[in-house]
């Protein structure tokens, strides 16, 4: 991606996900919603280069054989990652999550991400998600850049 | 629980429900219990006993911890190709997965193995050794058939595996001590080593000789042939994947997705079973088909037998991970083995085109040699073996770490072959599949399916008896 194509993407996005956190139509209603704070998210993209986000693309291929991006997608082995920033752990209705994630409160931050993705099994003990973990911290970045800029592409 | 269930149809695409034209008409319900048989785990073992049973008419249930089904075999994309992460490899000498192929349409794929371009063994010091592939072919032949050279001694009857006794006397051999006998050279002791550390998914001095043999002696005791039934065929037609949801739609059975199960109970009426979401299911039996390392996280009331519990904590520690790397350049159709303590233990080429490059399988047998989720670390011992290739992408999955399976595939331990029979046994109400349970190819596929058959004949024979006499 261009940094030109980037920059257009990131406003794009930007409208849409401020957009979404107001209304949501569902038939002839118009319901109000909670707003999903992405600030965090919208930070780490802004902030982004084209090289950590080429490598960030990289190390999403091990995540990519559990995980796709498409919203309603069945995903093969994991929920998709559409609309991850702000989103509830493990509150996809589609989704047949176990209950170490099914009841949690908390949301997806970066900073829970980033956490989470250290050490699954630590920080949700029980979750069945089979990956041991991505240790070293820049390639955590790097991924959570990638993801922050696929987020917000929405 | 019909949302659940209906969630885990919508993640698995396929949900298997009862339908008017099964084989048999439901039995009748003699109990008021939610079902006749629970069946805990999704892989080839569940599936195909809750195939067994649910044909019969029984009322079954399928409660799977993972968010899909398939167990230890797992058919996913990589770089937009198929690839299978877990177990993949079938063949007519396996008898029970080809039948359930027949039944069910599903055809063979080769993967390249053939015809060979280069071939690379690492020995265990790291040094690399590139020779001619049919130099590796005739020093891996001749090694693999000294290792072998009794099997059809020890084995006259592979399903019958301890029909010769002796081979109960070998129990106490491992696989290290027997490769110490053979005299071999450099080439011969690395790739068979390689490829024992690989089966056992441990140091060769834990893995069990006779338990390898015996699998050997599965393939008609002959070289070819066993190679051909390890390495060269996969199922076409969407994969393990496509066959496991094939067997589970014409059983039946009701599925249930992401349900971790923590405790198991049973008195003499009933099995009662509950989940970590606190849901409580009730049959007349359960078939439990987990890999042998996840039976410390069930419950049991009353506990399993004294047996089963050593074998549970003793037999098996396949710590084996499986790995996919794409290459830009085109380097053909390589084989390498990597001799122990080198953590790549086979690379085999799976994909190769200019277009795409190169995609490789790694299996480890030893994935705690490496951090595989470490770009870095991996990129490094690839270039040791590869040292002219730019990796493009790396995707592996980490059957030792996943806490569904805590193993790779069902290896056992320098003695423990000998009690196997005893995590097959059934107490009261429960009944025990999975590939370690099997007389055969324990170590596949075919034997998760042979013990799921097993198991549904034991099941609905007590059934039989239970339930259609009182009626």
């Amino acid at each position: 991606m261009t940094g030109r194509t980037y920059i257009w993407l990131l406003r794009i996005s930007m409208l849409l996900v401020t957009a979404c956190t107001v209304t949501a139509c569902s038939d002839d209603r118009t319901t109000k919603v909670e707003a999903i704070d992405v600030r965090d998210w919208k930070a780490v993209a802004e902030s982004a280069t084209e090289s950590a986000v080429a490598k960030g693309e990289r190390l999403f291929q091990m995540c990519s054989s559990c995980h796709g991006f498409e919203k309603g997608e069945l995903s093969p082995a994991g929920p998709s990652l559409y609309g991850i920033a702000g989103r509830k752990v493990g509150s996809l209705d589609s989704y047949p999550y176990t209950q170490a994630l099914a009841s949690q409160t908390v949301n997806w931050t970066v900073k829970q991400f980033d956490d989470f993705i250290a050490s699954p099994q630590d920080v949700f003990p029980g979750t069945g998600m089979a990956y041991s973990g991505l240790k070293n911290s820049e390639d955590r970045d790097a991924l959570i850049i990638f993801l922050a800029t696929k987020a917000l592409e929405r | 629980m019909a949302a659940a269930a209906v969630s885990a149809g919508a993640a698995l695409q396929s949900c298997a429900r009862p339908s008017g034209d099964d084989e048999a008409a439901a039995k009748p319900k003699a109990h008021d219990l939610d079902f006749d048989v629970v069946v805990i785990g999704g892989g080839f073992a569940g599936v195909t006993a809750a195939r067994e049973l649910g044909v019969g008419g029984y009322r079954v249930l399928l409660l799977e911890a993972r968010p899909r089904l398939g167990g230890r075999t797992f058919t996913g994309k990589f770089q937009g190709k198929k690839v299978e992460y877990g177990g993949s490899c079938v063949h007519w000498v396996q008898p029970h997965v080809f039948a359930e192929m027949q039944r069910y349409g599903k055809n063979f794929e080769e993967v390249p193995l053939v015809d060979l371009e280069a071939t690379n063994v690492m020995i265990a010091s790291g040094e690399i050794r590139r020779i001619e592939p049919s130099e590796f072919i005739r020093e891996y032949d001749h090694a693999m058939e000294a290792f072998c050279a009794r099997s059809k001694e020890l084995f006259p009857r592979p399903y019958s595996p301890f029909f010769n006794p002796e081979v109960l006397e070998l129990d106490n051999v491992s696989a290290a001590e027997h490769i110490a006998t053979l005299g071999l050279n450099e080439i011969q002791e690395a790739t068979l080593n390689a490829e024992l550390t690989l089966y056992g998914g441990a140091q060769t001095a834990e893995y069990s000789y006779t338990s390898f043999v015996k699998l050997f002696a599965l393939a008609a005791w002959d070289y070819y042939t066993f190679t051909d039934s390890e390495k060269h065929y996969k199922i076409s037609d969407g994969g393990t994947l496509g066959l496991c949801k094939a067997i589970l739609d014409h059983s039946g059975a009701e599925v249930r997705l992401g349900k971790v199960v923590s405790n198991i109970s049973q008195d003499q009426g009933a099995v009662r079973i509950e989940t970590t979401d606190g849901q409580v299911v009730t049959a007349k039996t359960a078939v439990i088909t987990v890999p042998t390392k996840v039976y410390d996280s069930i419950e049991f009331s009353p506990v399993l037998s004294s047996e089963k519990q050593a074998f549970i904590s003793n037999a098996e520690m396949c710590d084996a991970a499986c790995m996919f790397v794409q290459f830009k350049q085109n380097i053909g159709n390589t084989f390498s083995f990597c001799d122990d303590p080198n953590p790549f233990s086979a690379i085999q080429t799976e994909y190769f085109d200019d277009s795409i490059g190169t995609i490789v399988k790694v299996t480890l047998g030893r994935q705690s040699l490496i951090d595989i989720n470490d770009h870095d670390a991996v990129t490094t011992e690839m270039n040791r073996i590869f040292p002219y290739v730019d990796i493009v992408a790396i995707s592996s999955y980490n059957w030792a770490t996943d806490p569904f399976s805590r193993q790779g595939w069902p290896s056992y331990r320098v003695g423990w072959f000998s009690k196997y029979k005893d995590m097959a046994k059934a107490e009261g109400r429960l009944y025990f599949a999975g590939g370690a349970t099997a007389d055969g190819w324990h170590e596949y596929i075919d034997g998760a399916v042979e013990s799921g058959i097993r198991v549904g004949r034991e099941v609905r024979e007590a059934l039989t008896q239970e339930l259609v006499g009182k009626s």
